[in-house]
């Protein structure tokens, strides 16, 4: 790529904390301060970003911070680039990534943030029972009434038809533990999680149990993109963004989100379809190329998925996979999650994967892979449409 | 005992016809009259064809647990006497597979058989609407009846 060519400069978060932990500050002020984050960690004046990007942004509440609020907020003199990525929650923070690349190559902006924000006051958590409508009106009445309780239903079809077990939901679930053991940032450091601890937590929605759901948690994390040519007068190593971009195979609507009618032939997919090959083929690598890997991890399952869909196993050997100790850091073929992931570092919608995506390319983080060249990173399996990442170091 | 009712749809959104049926207790999913295909959630136009030439028609034939999970935590208060209870999906073959989502009765001392044929039974939210629920069939009949799932 040229001078034009998009890269990603600086990463940023405010502390992530439990539920509630950031009251009364609100979206729009963690999501300015990660940004601030970002730019500090750039080396960039906040005044040059002139670009934002978000998703996911499905609270009540809906306009919590947007574009016009941050430009505001962070004192913007110009705004170039607002996008938003339309309806695919979680499955949207490699695409708003993807709307930050195009607009700086574009030459729309000059200086994009990507940034996601979340807190879960007592009356929007994604934990609980929610009158939300869009998706729920059909599912609610059946007693559905959390994302656990109708991904619990997606992953029970996948332990049926392949043989996927709890041991290895398990084994996601304390390999997340041990990375965010690593990671002081990650909420869930200091605790232990054994084999015993995971089978002794209550059950939630069969087959999660509590160690398969991620961690109710507030906070916001920022990406930020510019030109090679701008990154040059910038302080951080630049990572490139080697591939992103959204994928979604047909018939899935609202997936398991919605009423479950998803083709029979891609149930038990993430709904990536060909994207997954599309995405290796434009970055040029493959599979065997990927030193580390972030897959998004609202539940334990949607890992073992997202590995068959991008093809790092075979379509039902993921719980194999994992047994066969692949997904483990230092010594596994693909350390996965490294800074804990949803699941005990912060729940960020997939934008602390993104970053942790990011730190493995500079050499920065706290379970780093040794000599690592290629990054993965995934947004949330089963929603339409996702998104994912192949990131380079520079 | 609190008398708090099952939450329920509500009639402003594209699946009112799915709802309106359940009050004459038929189970009933979009079809297309021009090319017979059958497709659920409601959408306004045939996802095979694009015609908007659509009836809501009573599902038909046997209907099959394709997959179901366990609550064991109250979300709701409504739940908090049942807890754990099952939400199954159950797929009608004959309707091009057509996949309807509600609550499963099933003993709580085992797991629901995926595949399992189900029958079809009403239950009540808290403002009357007549909601679908399923439990499995113990006895197992090889033969898949065509008859309209309306028992």
């Amino acid at each position: 790529m040229g001078k034009r060519g998009a890269v990603i400069v600086g990463i940023g978060q405010t502390e992530y904390r439990r539920r509630g932990g950031w009251s009364p500050a609100s979206e729009l002020e963690l999501a300015a301060r990660a940004i601030m984050d970002a730019a500090n960690d750039a080396g960039v004046n906040l005044r040059a970003v002139d670009g934002v990007c978000s998703y996911a942004n499905d609270m009540p509440g809906e306009d919590a911070y947007g574009a016009a609020l941050l430009q505001v907020a962070l004192g913007l003199p110009m705004l170039r680039h607002s996008s938003f990525v339309w309806c695919a929650g979680g499955g949207g923070a490699c695409a708003a990534l993807a709307h930050a690349v195009a607009a700086v190559e574009a030459g729309h902006a000059n200086v994009v943030a990507v940034v996601r924000s979340v807190c879960q006051n007592p009356d929007a958590r994604y934990g609980q029972f929610s009158d939300r409508r869009q998706f729920f009106n059909l599912v609610m009445p059946a007693g559905a009434y959390a994302p656990a309780h109708l991904f619990a239903i997606w992953m029970r079809r996948h332990m049926h038809e392949f043989g996927t077990t709890e041991h290895d939901l398990a084994q996601v679930a304390i390999n997340a533990r041990l990375n965010a053991n690593r990671n002081p940032k990650a909420l869930f450091n200091s605790k232990l999680l054994s084999e015993e601890d995971y089978f002794g937590s209550r059950m939630v929605a069969d087959p999660f149990r509590l160690f398969d759901c991620c961690i109710e948690s507030d906070g916001a994390a920022a990406i930020l993109v510019t030109t090679r040519e701008r990154a040059m007068d910038m302080r951080a190593r630049p990572v490139e963004v080697l591939a992103v971009g959204q994928g979604s195979s047909g018939g899935w609507g609202a997936g398991p989100l919605g009423s479950h009618n998803m083709p029979r032939h891609s149930y038990t997919t993430g709904n990536f379809g060909v994207f997954a090959d599309e995405l290796f083929a434009r970055a040029g690598v493959g599979r065997d190329d990927v030193d580390v890997a972030q897959i998004y991890d609202a539940f334990t399952g949607m890992v073992l998925i997202g590995l068959e869909d991008f093809g790092f196993c075979d379509r039902g050997e993921s719980g194999a996979f994992v047994r066969a100790g692949n997904i483990g850091f230092p010594y596994g073929s693909l350390p996965v999650n490294t800074s804990g992931g949803h699941l005990s570092e912060a729940y960020v919608h997939g934008l602390n994967l993104l970053i942790e995506g990011v730190r493995q390319m500079r050499g920065s983080s706290t379970s780093q892979v040794e000599n690592a060249q290629v990054s993965f990173v995934a947004s949330c399996p089963g929603l339409s449409p996702s998104s994912a990442a192949l990131l380079g170091r520079s | 005992m609190l008398d708090i009712g099952l939450p329920g749809p509500k009639n402003t959104h594209g699946d009112a016809g799915f709802w309106s049926a359940c009050r004459q207790h038929e189970l009933r999913a979009q079809r297309c009259l021009a090319c017979e295909h059958w497709h659920h959630p409601p959408i306004p136009m045939c996802p095979r064809c694009q015609s908007s030439d659509l009836e809501w028609q009573p599902l038909i034939g046997a209907a099959f647990l394709f997959s179901w999970t366990r609550v064991h935590i109250a979300m709701h208060p409504a739940v908090t006497a049942v807890i754990p209870y099952c939400i199954g999906v159950v797929e009608f073959p004959v309707c091009d597979g057509v996949r309807i989502i509600a609550r499963l009765d099933h003993p709580s001392d085992n797991a629901p058989a995926i595949g399992a044929k189900c029958e079809l039974y009403w239950i009540t939210a808290a403002d009357g609407q007549p909601l679908p629920a399923f439990r499995t069939q113990v006895q197992s009949s090889g033969a898949v009846s065509i008859q309209p799932a309306t028992l």
